[in-house]
């Protein structure tokens, strides 16, 4: 028993040694990043390389933060993401819950029909989407990027809310029509209450997608200041040549929102991963 | 919903059968194309790129979230902190993550060629070297998808009943086969479908690739996908981005079936 005891011990001290370097791995690159954002530009470019900033200075940051360009791209893609998310909510959640509750003809086949257009390759519908968006004058439009996010992520969306949706006893339903209710007078008060946690999840999802979509943004816009996040941080480079202090403290702001909503939110990011990962 | 997706990818498969020139059609080709793709090495070239890339990127990615995901199983401390670390680079956007690693392997600067120089390497190129930019890009990629099958892996093994191990250990089997003969067969459908899905994520990226290389150097990170970015949007080859994107298109075609045939045979969730 005792040697039994002893392996377990080994097991666990390997376990968290394992666990503990891969956390290190993980953390390291942007560590690196984050210090690097900290440094004067004359102390990036040293070798050997300098690990802890010194002087401290936050001028990258507070440059970044009052320059208007800076802070419109963080706007359009605010704007991208909700309306994206509220477009997607707004399309997906009936849509999953006629596809969970009522039946009709071909339902499977365009149940089929909407995971396999969720598979449709990306960067092989990019081109007609760019020509199209050319010859109706859409270019550099919000309206038209929201629907193109859209149209990428409804169809994962459908099928993720419809797995919440089944969930909900019908019976619940069925209770308030009796009351009097609507149909759609109890999927508004009865079942949207009982799947917020999937529809959060999916916002999360949506959220991340957009907010972190170099793609797209690229193809669909050519003016500055209709630039999203990724692509700026990405043009500046391109535009003013290469400082990685300035750099890594607009990467660190591109990465912070989606941080902080990873952090806090973790439970239901996770939840979306498992679920809606799975089904496509 | 299915005309719109469907749309685009009508239209793809109409602009690869003409003749453009700056975005305007200008003479029916037909399969012309095609056949110039399917005999070009520069083609043949990219298909190979893509699928090192890809499988390469599957074969660590598949094994490393497995491993921590039957780590994070076990009964441990801290082992939400571990798994919340864990994720963190996989919320990362594929822009900053090129960009983040694109500093740490900056061959004058970097902290890499600092450690490297310290235990006595000579030079090394990095990204600028032909025979290292694809498998330096295959262990970027590592680092940021791993999560992914990670979390799908944890979420599948709690399905496992314990007493199957149970029973196990008193038939005398060791955890090494437990994985093998237990672990794995009644979780293989999970399994399946997170190796088609990164599969296809990975025949799929752009932006990584773009940005840590642009497809070189000499080429040799140019899969198919950064060459229908770079013949699009770049080099105005229209006709031939969309032909290259049709055969990405049948690739992933090929491997969804295979998808979807695994999740018929079993429930997943």
């Amino acid at each position: 028993m005792a040697s039994r005891k002893a392996r377990t011990r080994r097991l666990d001290v390997l376990t968290y040694g394992l666990l503990g370097l891969g956390c290190v791995m993980a953390l390291a690159p942007i560590v690196w990043g984050l210090l690097t954002s900290f440094k004067l530009e004359s102390n990036v470019a040293l070798y050997p390389p300098q690990w802890v900033p010194n002087p401290v200075t936050f001028e990258h940051y507070s440059d970044l933060l009052t320059s208007k360009e800076v802070l419109r791209v963080f706007f359009n893609s605010l704007v991208l993401a909700g309306g994206t998310i509220l477009l997607g909510l707004l399309v997906a959640s009936p849509g999953a819950y006629a596809a969970a509750r009522f039946r009709f003809r071909g339902k499977n086949a365009i149940l089929l029909t909407i995971l396999v257009t969720s598979m449709i390759p990306g960067i092989s519908i990019l081109i007609p989407i760019f020509l199209l968006a050319i010859r109706a004058e859409l270019l550099n439009s919000y309206v038209f990027m929201i629907l193109v996010y859209g149209a990428w992520l409804v169809p994962q969306a459908i099928w993720f809310i419809k797995g919440f949706v089944e969930v909900v006893p019908r019976e619940l339903e069925e209770a308030a029509l009796i009351d009097g209710c609507s149909l759609p007078g109890a999927f508004w008060r009865i079942t949207l209450p009982l799947i917020q946690p999937g529809l959060a999840a999916v916002a999360i999802l949506f959220f991340v997608f957009v907010w972190n979509d170099f793609l797209i943004g690229a193809v669909l816009t050519n003016r500055e200041e209709m630039r999203t996040v990724q692509v700026g941080l990405l043009r500046t480079i391109q535009d003013i040549g290469i400082f990685w202090g300035q750099f890594m403290a607009y990467a660190m702001l591109a990465t912070a929102p989606i941080l902080v909503a990873f952090l806090f939110l973790q439970k239901r990011f996770v939840e979306g991963l498992t679920r809606g990962g799975v089904k496509g | 919903m299915g005309l719109i997706a469907f749309y685009p990818v009508y239209y793809a498969v109409d602009i690869s059968l003409y003749q453009t020139q700056f975005l305007k059609k200008t003479a029916f080709v037909g399969l012309a194309q095609y056949t110039r793709l399917l005999t070009s090495p520069d083609f043949l070239r990219a298909l190979g790129t893509s699928l090192v890339y890809a499988l390469g990127s599957l074969a660590l990615t598949l094994p490393l979230g497995m491993g921590f995901a039957l780590l994070l199983n076990r009964p441990i401390r801290f082992k939400a902190a571990f798994r919340t670390i864990l994720i963190i680079p996989w919320t990362l956007s594929q822009t900053v993550v090129g960009l983040l690693w694109l500093w740490l392997l900056n061959p004058s600067y970097g902290p890499i060629k600092y450690v490297l120089d310290e235990a006595g390497f000579g030079q090394f190129l990095f990204l600028s070297s032909p025979d290292w930019a694809l498998p330096i890009l295959v262990l970027v990629n590592t680092w940021m998808t791993f999560p992914l099958p990670m979390i799908l892996f944890q979420a599948a093994l709690q399905t496992v009943p314990q007493d199957l191990y149970d029973s196990a250990k008193i038939d005398g089997c060791t955890a090494w086969a437990g994985f093998w003969r237990i672990t794995l067969p009644f979780i293989q459908n999970s399994v399946m479908a997170t190796a088609i899905m990164t599969t296809l994520h990975f025949f799929n990226m752009v932006t990584l690739i773009y940005v840590m290389t642009g497809g070189g150097p000499l080429e040799t990170t140019q899969t198919l996908s950064v060459r229908v970015f770079l013949d699009a949007f770049a080099n105005f080859k229209v006709a031939s981005a969309a032909a290259v994107g049709i055969v990405i298109f049948l690739l992933n075609i090929v491997f969804s079936l295979f998808y979807i045939r695994v999740l018929r045979r079993g429930d997943l969730y």
